[in-house]
Order: C-alpha cells, then structure tokens, then sequence
C-alpha cells in the first residue's frame, strides 16, 4: 500500500493550495435531468439471446417428412406463403414484422466461442478483446448524460464466456449493467431477480443523510482529483454521479414493473423471461440505447442446449419465448417503439438436423436461423434457403460479420467505423469485407 | 512447440520429442524457437530441456521480460507496455534502464528479491503520485508515480480491514454457497482491467460500494464494527474519532482542514445520536473516495 507516503505536509501543503477554498463544481448537478423524453429518437436494440442454441429445425425452418424432421408440424403464418413451427402460434402473428434469417452458416460449434463470436461478430483471436454489439453500439447511439446506461443486460449466464458481456477494448463505461445475472435456478424469484443491484440506500439512511454523505465524498473527491488528475479520478466522479442518477426516481422507476397493469403483464409471461422482455420495453422507452433479454432458465429446461429430449424440451421453452416475443412486439408497436427498436432473436448456433440416439439435436453452425423485426428492417420474407436435410445452405449464406453489418446498418451506423483496440491497431464495428443483407433493410 | 509439451501434466512422457501434426502424416521434431537442436540428455523430459533453454544466461529475452512484468507490476505500467508485447513495432519507453535491470537480474541469478529492492529503493519508484502541475504527465515517462486501480480481492479486502467485519474475512470453500457471498460479488463486479493506470469505475461498483449490505452494515453507527468502537470510544474526543477513522480507512492522519471540516460537520449534529449518525457518514465518505479505492 502507498496511502501512507504522503506526508502530512504534503497534504496540508495541497490542501492550502485551494482543494478547500474555491467554488466547487457541481458535480451531482444533473440530478434532475429528464432523460426520458428525447425529442429525436434514435434507434435502439432490443437483443432477445437463446443462450445454448435454438434448433432452427424446430423453429423457423421445419422439414416435415423428412426423416430429420422430428414430430412438429408447420401452421401458418400472418404472411401468406411463410410457415414456422406450430409451438410458436402467437410469434406467427407478427411474421410480417420479421425478416427470418434461414441462411446462417458461422464457424463456431462450441458453447463458449460461438457465444463470443456471435455477440462480438469477430471469432476469439489471440489477445484481442473484442467488444459486445451492445456496448458497440452504446458507444455510438449512447448519451453519458442519460440517467440510465446505454447497455443493459438482463438475466444474461455470462458464466460461459465472460468476456462475451463485458466492455471488450472499449472503455469500461461501455460495459453493460447486468440485472439479475446468472440467477440460475431462481427463474421463479423473478421479481427480485430483475432488480438492479444495490440500487437502493440504507433503510435507515434518509435522503437529507444521503446528500450529506455525498456532499462529503464530493470535497474528498475533488481534493483527490486535483492532487491526481488524470482518467482515474475522473472516472471516479463520472461513475458516482451516474449511479446517483439511477438511484434517482425517474430511472429507478423503470424498474418498477408493478406500474404495469396485470393483463399485460400476464400476457408477457408470468417468468423471468417474459418480465425480462417488458423489462425491456420500459427501459427502450426511457431511452436505454441496447436491451438484451437472456432466456435460459425455464421451468423444466436449462437453455436451448437440448441434446437429449429435444421434442420434450422445445415446447417448453417456446412456452415462455412465444408468448414474451410476440406481446412485446405488439407492446412495442402500441407505445410507437417498434419503428426506431429493432429485436433480435439469436442464439449462438443452431442444432443439428440429425436427430441423435437420445432424441435430441447436438450443436451446427452450418445452416441455421436468426430472425430480425422491427425499425430498420423489411418485414414478411424469409431470406436464404437450407437443403431438403437441412445439413447445408442452398441460397445466400449468411456469415457472422454480414449478420452483424446488417444489423449495425439496420441502426444506421457505419458498419467501416474502426475504434482502437486493446493491441493497438483499430478495429471494425464489423468484420473487414462484411456485406449488410440489403433485402433485409427497410 | 508443441513438441516440448507432449504428455499430459498428471503424466510426463520424458522421451517423446515429436509430435504427429493432426489431421496429417506429418511428425515434427522438438527444436528450440531460434532453429537450434536440443542436447537431449538421458531421461530428462523435453519440458525441463525447454525450461532450461529457456532460462539460460544467454537467452536475453528471458531477463527482459521478467524484469519487465515486475516493473508493470509494480508501476501499473511496463517499460515495454503492453509487458507481454516484446516486438519491432512495440518499443521499451526506455531500453537503457531497461537493459540494465536485465543485465542486473541475470548477473545476480535472477534474484527477485535483489531486483524488487532495486525498483523500489529507486527516486522513481518513490516519487509522490501527486503532481502540482493542473494535468497529469504522460505516464510513461514515470515523472509521478501513476495512480492505479485496485484488483477485487484488494478492494474486498480493504474494505474488511477498515470496517472491521471479520465475518466475510475469509472465503467461502464451498463453490455454491460462495456465489453470492460478498466476495463473489466485489470478484464479479471489480473484474480486472488491462490498463491499471487508466482504471474506471464502472456504476455497479460505485452502487455496491454506496450501498452493498456489506457497507450499509459497516457504516451503521451501531452495527458496524470498527464505527461502533470509534463512535462510542469515551476516551476520544470528535477530533480523536474523526482521526481514527481516517487512520482505519486511509492509513493517515487528517490534515488540519480536512479535521477542520469534518469536526464541524460532526459536531452541529447536536446531541448524541446524531453525532455518530453524522461520523457514519464521514465514515462511509472515506471508504467510497478515492484516496481508499486506488493505489497511488
């Protein structure tokens, strides 16, 4: 520990130097800044990930009668000519928001780095740490003045690639703010699981106490800063006033889910996920930049991994997204969102075609699907094409990078905008010679 | 290289020195990266040969590196930063001070303890982090010393030497009850950052360290520990308290202003109740600025 080396002279020396007198900024000042209502909206994400990888063939890309086509029959959509699977019938209604993705064909098969690879857009190399699209596109559509923070993550199991939810080589005020993370197996403490952490003061520490402290941690501060200028201390002040703005009515009221009338609440899904996912809408609606919504715990499955009981699994899960998925699409719509918000739906990979001894389907990244609604996006169509067994792409293959520019163009950011990297040479927001979907964009 | 390393940890293969590339009928056969065949001698495995290779007098890049890992470990910064980027393009910010502790450590057989003494009785090292000038100066001239963030076990850790709380003092040895210990939390919201330098406060770590129940607790005036013993200490006065928790906190004594202010700020608390309520907060001040939170 250095804290000892100063000495008292030096202190006292810095001190007379005018870290006491003076007038002193006012550094909480933005308190009562309103971010909720922006006059020129930009674009916003909502990220819905299927942490373990959805089966496409159980999805959005059935093959009835054929042998690697499980039980699970096709219905109709609200768009003449598009099937998808029959445990989505709510989701099927919205199709004509959706862009459904068939062509996805990436490089990864493994849990770990294909989580990275499809939130990073960029394959693990080396020492590069290459940031989530969320804090990407924080950092471009942010505001550091906003009450709340660009990138939330909720109900994320980061436990499988950490890196994968964190700030990559951008500074770490990009860094998502996780609520609820890794709540593995507390899906049905859901209300408690989608509160920010430490959000709350003391109980017995009232707010004329809780300005005073802060008022005193504001001279100790500014003291320090002056002796040690520099990014650290800065940072220090920055951090400080941004957690007292969330802690501030306007933006921990978004938290609030209880504001919420109780049909539509039911409607999303009385479950992590489903309160994730209104969660999210609230947070779109105050002008959080990137949502992410993580469905994994659910009651009777763990993830979209299924390797064994596939068909047992799957209407499991699709019993939580279907009803989530398609109530805040119509949310998002009624509150006007739906225009400026695209919604992702991905997982890291997809799953076999083959259907394996334990009647469940092992990881593919060969040909699998990805769906894209929502602001920015030409809704109703299906794009690329998989072969009969669904082993293999037969039109416009989609590549990780490709995805990823579509996406960041959907948004209307420049897919070339480099920013430095951690080893020192600037990096794309996508991948060199990535290509937007232009069939997809609106 | 991945010759060296054939066999597993649990069991060593001493005399495999090549290795099938896979996928192919290719066999590579172990050399040293600069080309040159092993001396392989008789039931010495292929690792302890690469080891000493790799350690010997002559390998010059072996000195440099360490000294230079323990120079950023010590200054937050490398003398070739990044210090595991040795390359043309990457160059030391001062190669001949970093020759020379080099030349020093190899000639004092790479003595840890000769070369962290060397760094550390130097003017350098033990410059004031503090600069009178209105900016910092670059960092990698060392003009001052840098200020540096803290890792999560030293955060975690001063926290529970300053408040007192022996019960979160040692970790939980069962992985599923330590999850959501107080530890773990700290562990997971004060992950390392590449640049100790340019270390940023995130806002959960500024949330946990305001309002974690950990703190909330500590700062309690009766329920934390070190607080409650200063706050209700006969023997002191404010002046006296307001001392101790700088020294629980910070190592030091206030200065005569900081005293100054905080006695007056304790003191219009009035009666009893409201003075330790009034030196909670002083407490909790202390343990969420800055001067407690960084290395500098």
């Amino acid at each position: 520990m250095l804290r000892d080396r100063l000495s008292r002279r030096d202190w006292t020396r810095l001190a007379s130097a005018g870290a006491l007198g003076g007038s002193m900024s006012n550094w909480f000042g933005a308190l009562a800044d309103d971010a909720v209502q922006h006059p020129q909206r930009k674009r916003s994400v909502i990220l819905l990930w299927m942490a373990g990888g959805p089966s496409q063939m159980d999805t959005f890309d059935l093959k009835p009668g054929h042998s690697n086509g499980g039980p699970f029959k096709e219905i109709d959509t609200n768009v003449p000519g598009i099937k998808i699977g029959e445990h989505l019938p709510k989701a099927s209604r919205h199709v004509d928001q959706m862009a459904i993705i068939r062509s996805m064909s990436t490089k990864e098969n493994e849990h770990e780095r294909a989580t990275f690879h499809l939130r990073t857009g960029y394959q693990p190399l080396g020492p590069v740490q290459f940031p989530p699209l969320g804090a990407l596109m924080g950092k471009e559509l942010g505001d550091d003045s906003a009450a709340l923070p660009s990138f939330i993550s909720i109900a994320p199991f980061t436990v499988l690639s950490p890196a994968a939810f964190g700030s990559g080589f951008l500074e770490p005020r990009h860094a998502p703010l996780l609520v609820g993370a890794n709540a593995f197996r507390q899906s049905s403490n859901y209300e408690q699981t989608l509160k920010v952490q430490d959000l709350v003061r003391p109980t017995e520490v009232n707010d004329k106490q809780a300005d005073a402290r802060l008022g005193l941690l504001k001279g100790l501060a500014k003291d320090f800063a002056e002796g040690h200028p520099g990014v650290v201390a800065v940072s220090h002040q920055t951090a400080y006033e941004r957690a007292t703005r969330l802690m501030g009515t306007a933006a921990a009221k978004a938290f609030e889910l209880d504001e919420e009338k109780d049909a539509l609440r039911d409607a999303y899904g009385r479950n992590l996920f489903g309160q994730g996912c209104l969660l999210a809408r609230r947070l779109i609606e105050r002008g959080v930049n990137f949502v992410e919504v993580t469905l994994f715990d659910v009651p009777g499955a763990q993830g979209w991994d299924t390797h064994q009981r596939n068909f047992d699994l799957l209407p499991r899960l699709c019993q939580v997204l279907d009803p989530a998925w398609s109530t805040l699409l119509q949310d998002l719509k009624d509150h006007g969102l739906l225009d400026t918000t695209l919604v992702i739906w991905m997982g890291e990979f997809g799953r076999t075609p083959r259907i394996n001894r334990d009647s469940g389907r092992d990881h593919f990244a060969g040909a699998w699907s990805t769906v894209l609604a929502g602001g920015g996006i030409k809704g109703g169509q299906v794009y690329g094409k998989t072969a009969a067994d669904g082993n293999s792409v037969e039109e416009n293959p989609v590549s990780v990078p490709d995805f990823m520019c579509t996406i960041v163009k959907a948004l209307g950011i420049d897919p070339t905008k480099q920013n430095m990297s951690n080893v020192g040479r600037p990096i794309r927001i996508a991948d060199a010679g990535s290509k937007p979907i232009q069939e997809v964009l609106a | 290289m991945g010759d060296f390393f054939i066999g597993t940890p649990l069991m060593e293969l001493k005399d495999r020195r090549e290795l099938i590339i896979p996928g192919t009928d290719r066999v590579a056969q172990a050399v040293f990266l600069d080309g040159k065949e092993p001396q392989w001698k008789y039931q010495a495995s292929a690792r302890a040969t690469f080891a000493d290779w790799m350690t010997a007098k002559e390998n010059p890049f072996f000195a440099h590196t360490a000294v230079n890992r323990l120079w950023g470990q010590l200054f937050g910064i490398g003398i070739v930063e990044p210090v595991d980027d040795f390359s043309t393009e990457n160059k030391p910010s001062h190669p001949e001070l970093l020759d020379e502790l080099a030349k020093q450590f190899a000639e004092h057989g790479f003595d840890l303890k000769f070369i962290v003494r060397a760094i550390c009785l130097s003017k350098t090292y033990q410059q004031s982090s503090v600069y009178p000038g209105p900016s910092k100066p670059e960092t990698r001239l060392f003009a001052c010393m840098p200020v540096k963030g803290l890792s999560a076990d030293q955060i975690f850790d001063s926290l529970i030497q300053a408040t007192g709380n022996r019960e979160n003092s040692r970790g939980n040895s069962n992985r599923f009850a330590a999850i959501n210990s107080p530890k773990s939390t700290f562990q997971q919201k004060f992950a390392a950052q590449e640049k100790r330098t340019e270390f940023q406060t995130s806002i959960p770590q500024a949330l946990a360290l305001m309002n974690n129940p950990l703190v909330a607790t500590e700062t309690h005036p009766e329920k934390g520990d070190t607080l409650a013993a200063i706050a209700s200490a006969p023997f002191l006065d404010t002046a006296g308290k307001v001392e101790a928790l700088y020294l629980a906190a910070l190592s030091r004594r206030p200065t005569e202003q900081e005293s100054c202010r905080l006695v007056s700020y304790v003191d219009q608390g009035g009666n009893d109740r409201e003075k330790k309520k009034a030196l909670s907060d002083v407490f909790w001040a202390l343990l969420n600025s800055p001067e407690f939170l960084f290395n500098h």
